[in-house]
């Protein structure tokens, strides 16, 4: 039971406390680079999760035998090994994905979502929660990028996942798919999603103070 | 003194014999690492490499086809091509030559563009197709839109430079432009029309006039 529990938070902590991209701003590159339309942004981020979860398994397997010194080399190689294999296998078998994702494949070896999760968690974790650990954080990353992926191409060209929402009425705001698009978009979600976060840490912190007035009060009467 | 001297030489000794110890540890593991990574690229690499030549030799095919219509056979011309141009093709139907299927790679705003430039023997442009373009969606892509690369068609190069560029997409349009360009100017075609190409010049234009003529008229009085 615990274990499901301590499951649960590692995903509650990867797509919503400890969002990558939204709250902890790590991988803003492809994040903004990938998210021309939301079928990109699920491209890239499966691509991420595929990696970290590879990466790290096999971080944490070896996480004992990698000496200290040479931890980042050690992971670098591992992480790039896997990410040359993806791209690879996209190349072969998903060929209009490697299409239009291009270069942002390869660089998923410089995304500092998967070393900071190789460093801060699969090195110091048993190898069950560091897959855990990359699918969660893997998914947060997913989330996040087919949010802005998805604003992005309904507002710049007026389709989702490749589907017409709108009429032929509608005019899409080409600059929504520049790279401009892609700072202003981010920036509100992530207003939006701190104004979130504040009111729900008020919210916690209102129950506590009423309860401890309760128990004041109870402490009172009697 | 001496005591003390020999004393301070030993733990020298022990300390490099430590080092030692310690920084071939390290680079084996390092080696270790790098050689597993290898060998799992070597395997992924002779998994797909089959595949992704398929890929790509089907996507080439298919703008062949496109261009020279009914080919049924399509044969590389070895050797060596300055950039832009990467392989020439010699295209045929029914045993009989239709033209050059020439591939040119030109840097387009991001990425190279690849490009399919068809050609008959004596260097007039049968049409272009585009086989990966990693340009802004809806911006750089405009050359893969509407009747840009149609227009192509019936120019040779001495005249493709004068081909307007679109505006909005003028570093894409240029790009393939100078690819075009870089394929024209081939000296495959110099050759065919040195030795024939002054008697069957104007036989070859009178007959190719009404077909190419017409397709560039269209596109202008557009």
């Amino acid at each position: 039971m615990s274990k499901n529990n301590k499951i649960l938070e590692q995903f509650k902590d990867g797509i919503i406390t400890n969002n990558p991209t939204f709250v902890q701003l790590l991988g803003t590159c492809p994040a903004l680079a990938t998210t021309t339309s939301a079928s990109n942004a699920l491209g890239m981020g499966i691509s991420v999760i595929l990696v970290l979860m590879c990466s790290n398994m096999f971080i944490s397997l070896l996480r004992k035998f990698i000496p200290n010194q040479i931890r980042i080399a050690s992971y670098i190689v591992i992480i790039s090994g896997f990410v040359s294999a993806l791209e690879l296998l996209i190349k072969a078998f998903l060929p209009s994905l490697s299409n239009s994702l291009g270069l942002f494949i390869p660089l998923i070896v410089v995304n500092c979502i998967i070393l900071a999760r190789a460093e801060a968690f699969a090195s110091k974790n048993k190898v069950l929660p560091s897959i855990v650990d990359g699918l969660a954080m893997g998914a947060g990353f997913t989330l996040a990028l087919v949010i802005l992926g998805a604003i992005r191409e309904i507002i710049g060209a007026g389709t989702i996942f490749g589907i017409s929402v709108f009429g032929d009425w509608f005019e899409p705001a080409v600059l929504f798919i520049l790279p401009p698009g892609a700072f202003i978009t981010l920036g509100f979600v992530i207003a939006l999603v701190q104004k979130i976060r504040s009111r729900h840490n008020e919210y916690v912190k209102s129950q506590e103070l009423e309860r401890k007035r309760l128990e004041r009060e109870a402490g009172l009467w009697n | 003194m001496n005591n003390k001297n020999i004393v301070l030489e030993e733990n020298n000794a022990e300390n490099k014999s430590g080092n030692l110890k310690y920084y071939l540890k390290i680079c084996f593991t390092l080696l270790l690492i790098s050689a597993l990574t290898a060998g799992l690229l070597a395997f992924v690499n002779s998994v797909t490499k089959d595949r992704i030549a398929a890929n790509e030799l089907a996507v080439m095919e298919e703008a062949m086809g496109r261009i020279f219509v009914a080919c049924d056979k399509i044969e590389a011309i070895e050797g060596e091509y300055e950039a832009p141009v990467v392989a020439v093709y010699s295209v045929y139907r029914d045993g009989e030559m239709m033209g050059y299927g020439i591939q040119s790679t030109p840097m387009g705003f991001k990425d190279s563009i690849g490009l399919i430039v068809g050609a008959d023997v004596n260097g007039n442009c049968l049409g272009v197709e585009i086989t990966s373009i990693s340009d802004t969606p809806g911006v750089g892509t405009k050359v893969n839109e509407g009747n840009f690369l149609f227009g192509f068609r019936g120019r040779n190069g001495d005249n493709v430079s004068d081909y307007d560029t679109i505006s909005g997409a003028t570093i894409s349009s240029k790009a393939v432009r100078s690819g075009v360009e870089a394929a024209l100017a081939l000296n495959i075609f110099v050759a065919d029309g040195a030795v024939e190409g002054e008697i069957e010049e104007g036989v070859a234009d009178e007959s190719e006039e009404s077909a190419v003529d017409e397709t560039a008229a269209e596109v202008k009085s557009e």
